[in-house]
């Protein structure tokens, strides 16, 4: 019997139904697990998503781009093959892509976490057969701190550079990472104030429907904003721009799962660094890998090796799924070409060598 | 454990000395006394013992993550430190507050001395059991301290003068007082720590002074250029020490160590100044009537015993070149130009002589009579400041170390102010060598062949003289390792020798020669200078000119490596 899914030169394809589940090239239709540059990329003819990421991926696509969506758990078919998707709490309108035809069910994860995220819904495991996971921090080097305590942590920094004059500068990714953030913090303490590009995704929330503190963004040829007070949400790539000067003296943090390690927060040279992702950590893995009861496992992106090592050793079939971005060096270029620096936590780190 | 760990990190994420004295005067501000001795012992960079081992460490707490000893591999290689990654992949620490029986996380005397003791009067699975009861009171970060600590591998060490600008401000008394209390005290005790931090008057000096350390000129020679007021003296290749003369002669090392009795000639020269003076020098080892450079000091201060044949075969003399205290008036704060007046003066009324400032070519020649070992360093003549260029460049043919540059009008200063002496060391010497072998580094470079061996023709084959790892991107190492792999040649374990394909130059401090090394001389502090990707191996470097570069004077004696201060270099955490 033939694979549900195949892997082709243009990504993830299912040749019953003739679509592809986020294609690096342009094809005639693209199935979209999450808005993010790497999974969403322009110049396809038809793109089908969920139904809450519908605004966002239409701000990131631009355009008249046909897009149709599905609500989650709605099903569609597609030339015999049914397509329906189910929430992966990664961003807003995250989803598993769930493919069954002629009685085999394969489920592509897309990117997921398991923590909780007042931004989407969280995520559902589905029952699959074959399982197709992402493994970006598949070490049990990485098991995250609850939100709670992060958030506790981001408080006490932001009041302790308030009590210092000094604005608080936050890097994360403009999309998801960010407007999850702004709904940590404690917003009584002061102005939240975010860079361009952030805004746009948190107008793009606001209209589909989810609820965000005041976010201030900033305005053109202002010189000074918010500075000794407000908590200033941008994307890793402003700093040592001029757009900084803006805010004064400032203590700079970094938001991201890979903040675990010292070595790479030490590469990152900023002064603070908090433990937040939106990816799942370790045992988050596992513990999906094993409600969907898949009796194969395909591991993609990030430590997919070791992970699907440890799965055969526990009597899973798995293997590693080749694709584009299963390499560090390939997923170093692929950071260079987004140099908008939107990527959901990009392994660029030196520690990460090709196995 | 916890406001120590805290310290850690915020002086290993500190960019400026600004960060640094902060981080730890907020932790001497709070820290319970019975912790503080502990914690300044640490930070100090004083020896630590290792109480564990790590590997019994690894296996335990593998077994207690539950996962294969592969994956704690695969998260070693990502993380790249092994009491980093020991601590991530733990179960999670219980918190006091979920359940009322654990008891509070211990403080930094009782984790570490505490558990030390206890170590050391238990067996094997009475040791596990001590690390383990550990572990389930410790966060992660504070596991990656704790860690280090007790394998002896903690390597944030603080400047002297720092710490003791940060304990100065804490305790309200000033800088250089608190830097003597530090040198001069005994530090095993919440009392003692509660002595140091006691207002009120100097402590009685016993020890040396501490020292003016020179700062490497390298970036600044510009600014340099544009200060007329340099005295301008040679480098000397030899022990930093201090002749302390408080009944009876002492010779102290920069290190601190008191080495009076390895240099029993010197002592004796030293015999007849006055009582308290402190003179600050260097000891130099002598071969006939000549100094010999850095590269061939002949061992004196390592032995256990002196020989007679070592005593008679390599004498040593002291050269001074600052008066710190005479006759129980301590000059520190005076300029220098008048600290060398009194230094002058005073060795000319007990008969010290002043050495040649230049002698013709080669060696410096210097008068060595067993009366007198102890002499006075010459000032160079520098008018301007291409007269320094010259004395530099001629400084590698007279085997001396370069030269040190001092504010006439500037005191004897020990912490960071604008009157800091300044190194100008000789240029580093070359070669295009051949790599002939690679071996896996460790840790962060693990999957990489990243440690090299390289040699240089003679004969028609190529003999080995150097092992060097740094000098090189994460990239060019990526690249050299895919080149490695292609062209492997043998395998000894973990030794791969290739065909020779790539050349690299090395830049390194000087040649000896050694009986010990195969290629019969000895390259000191090699390092990667730059990868020559458009040289062929056969246009590489040969052992002839390797050997004409060897130092006057390192030729026949045999070789100790060169003494160097504790490394001040911070954040050399990995294992």
């Amino acid at each position: 019997m033939a694979d549900v899914l195949e892997v082709t030169e243009a990504g993830l394809y299912c040749p019953a139904g003739q679509f592809w589940i986020d294609p690096w090239r342009r094809v005639p239709r693209a199935v979209i697990t999450h808005a993010h540059a790497d999974h969403a990329r322009p110049g396809c003819d038809r793109y089908l998503c969920a139904a809450p990421g519908k605004l966002v991926l239409r701000s990131r696509l631009g355009g008249t781009v046909p897009i149709d969506s599905l609500r989650y758990g709605e099903s569609l078919a597609i030339n015999g093959a049914h397509v329906s998707f189910a929430p992966a709490g990664h961003i807003l309108g995250s989803a598993q892509v769930r493919v069954e035809h002629r009685g085999t069910v394969w489920v592509v994860s897309g990117d997921y976490k398991t923590a909780a995220d007042p931004t989407c819904d969280p995520i559902e495991p589905v029952r699959a057969d074959v399982f197709i996971t992402e493994s970006t921090f598949g070490l049990p080097i990485y098991r995250w701190p609850t939100s709670e305590s992060v958030a506790a942590e981001i408080n006490a920094w932001w009041r302790a550079n308030q009590a210092a004059g000094r604005t608080s500068v936050l890097l994360a990714y403009s999309l998801g990472k960010a407007q999850r953030l702004a709904t940590m913090v404690d917003a009584s303490i002061g102005p939240i104030v975010a860079h361009g590009s952030v805004m746009k995704i948190v107008r793009a929330y606001r209209d589909s429907g989810v609820r965000l503190p005041p976010i201030d963004g900033v305005p053109p040829r202002a010189r000074r904003v918010g500075q000794g007070r407000a908590l200033v949400i941008a994307p890793p790539s402003v700093v040592a721009s001029a757009w900084l000067r803006l805010f004064g003296e400032a203590s700079i943090a970094q938001a991201s799962g890979w903040m675990t390690v010292r070595g790479i927060r030490r590469k990152r040279a900023t002064s603070q660094a908090f433990v937040v992702s939106d990816h799942a950590d370790f045992p988050g893995l596992l513990a999906v890998i094993e409600a969907t009861q898949a009796r194969r496992v395909l591991v993609t992106h990030g430590s997919s090796a070791s992970l699907a090592r440890l799965l055969c050793q526990r009597g899973v079939e798995a293997d590693v799924l080749p694709t584009r971005g299963a390499t560090a060096a390939a997923e170093t270029l692929s950071d260079a070409d987004h140099a908008g620096g939107d990527e959901p936590d990009p392994p660029t780190t030196a520690i990460d060598f090709p196995p | 454990m916890k406001p120590f760990t805290e310290l850690s990190w915020r002086l290993d994420a500190a960019a400026e000395a600004h960060d640094t004295r902060a981080a730890l005067v907020d932790y001497f501000r709070s820290v319970p006394a019975e912790d503080a001795p502990t914690a300044l012992k640490i930070l100090c960079g004083r020896k630590q013992s290792r109480s564990i081992s790590v590997a019994d460490l690894r296996e335990w707490a593998t077994e207690a993550a539950g996962i294969p000893s592969w994956l704690v591999d695969e998260c070693h290689a990502h993380v790249g430190d092994l009491a980093e990654t020991l601590a991530l992949i733990l179960p999670v620490a219980e918190t006091p507050g979920s359940n009322q029986e654990i008891p509070p996380a211990p403080g930094l005397t009782a984790a570490l001395l505490g558990t030390a003791d206890r170590l050391q009067t238990a067996d094997g699975a009475a040791r596990k059991k001590i690390v383990e009861s550990m572990w389930r009171l410790l966060q992660p970060q504070e596991r990656v301290v704790w860690h280090k600590l007790l394998c002896g591998t903690f390597r944030i060490v603080v400047p002297q003068t720092l710490l003791a600008s940060a304990l100065a401000e804490v305790a309200g008394i000033d800088g250089p007082q608190m830097l003597e209390r530090l040198e001069a005290r005994a530090l095993d005790s919440a009392a003692d720590y509660c002595d140091l931090m006691a207002p009120g008057t100097a402590a009685v000096r016993r020890g040396p002074h501490p020292f003016a350390a020179p700062v490497a000129l390298d970036s600044s020679i510009g600014a340099a250029a544009d200060r007329p007021d340099w005295q301008v003296e040679w480098k000397w290749e030899g022990i930093r020490a201090q002749v302390v003369c408080r009944g009876g002669v002492a010779l102290w090392t920069r290190e601190e160590e008191l080495v009076s009795d390895r240099f029993p000639e010197v002592v004796a020269a030293a015999a007849g100044l006055p009582d308290s003076t402190v003179l600050d020098g260097v000891l130099l080892a002598l071969r006939g009537s000549q100094i010999t450079g850095g590269m061939a000091l002949p061992p004196r201060r390592t032995r256990q015993t002196l020989l007679p044949r070592l005593r008679s075969e390599s004498p040593w003399a002291f050269v001074a070149f600052d008066l710190l205290e005479v006759g129980g008036t301590d000059l520190r704060a005076e300029p220098l130009a008048a600290r060398r007046d009194a230094l002058e003066s005073l060795c000319e009324d007990h008969g010290h002589p002043l050495l040649d400032p230049l002698p013709a070519a080669g060696l410096l020649p210097c008068p060595v009579t067993p009366a007198s070992r102890l002499w006075l360093s010459p000032l160079l003549p520098a008018p301007d400041w291409s007269a320094v260029e010259a004395l530099h460049a001629s400084a590698r043919d007279r085997a001396v170390g370069g030269l040190v540059l001092k504010p006439r009008c500037g005191a004897y200063a020990t912490t960071v102010t604008d009157q800091l002496w300044w190194a100008w060391a000789v240029d580093p010497l070359e070669i295009d060598a051949v790599l002939i072998a690679a071996v896996a580094g460790s840790g962060r470079g693990k999957r990489l062949n990243s440690e090299y061996a390289f040699g240089v023709w003679h004969n028609a084959r190529l003999v080995r003289i150097a092992s060097a790892r740094v000098g090189l991107t994460d990239e060019e190492l990526a690249e050299i390792d895919g080149i490695v792999r292609a062209t492997i040649q043998e395998k000894k374990g973990p030794w791969r020798g290739v065909t020779p394909t790539l050349v690299m130059r090395l830049a390194f401090r000087g040649v000896a020669v050694s009986t010990r090394h195969e290629s019969g001389v000895v390259v000191r502090s090699p390092r990667i200078a730059i990868w020559r990707k458009n040289v062929l191996p056969a246009e590489a470097g040969t052992l002839d000119q390797l050997r004409a570069l060897i130092e006057p004077g390192a030729d026949s004696l045999s070789f100790q490596a060169p003494l160097s201060p504790p490394d001040p270099q911070k954040r050399l955490w990995d294992d």
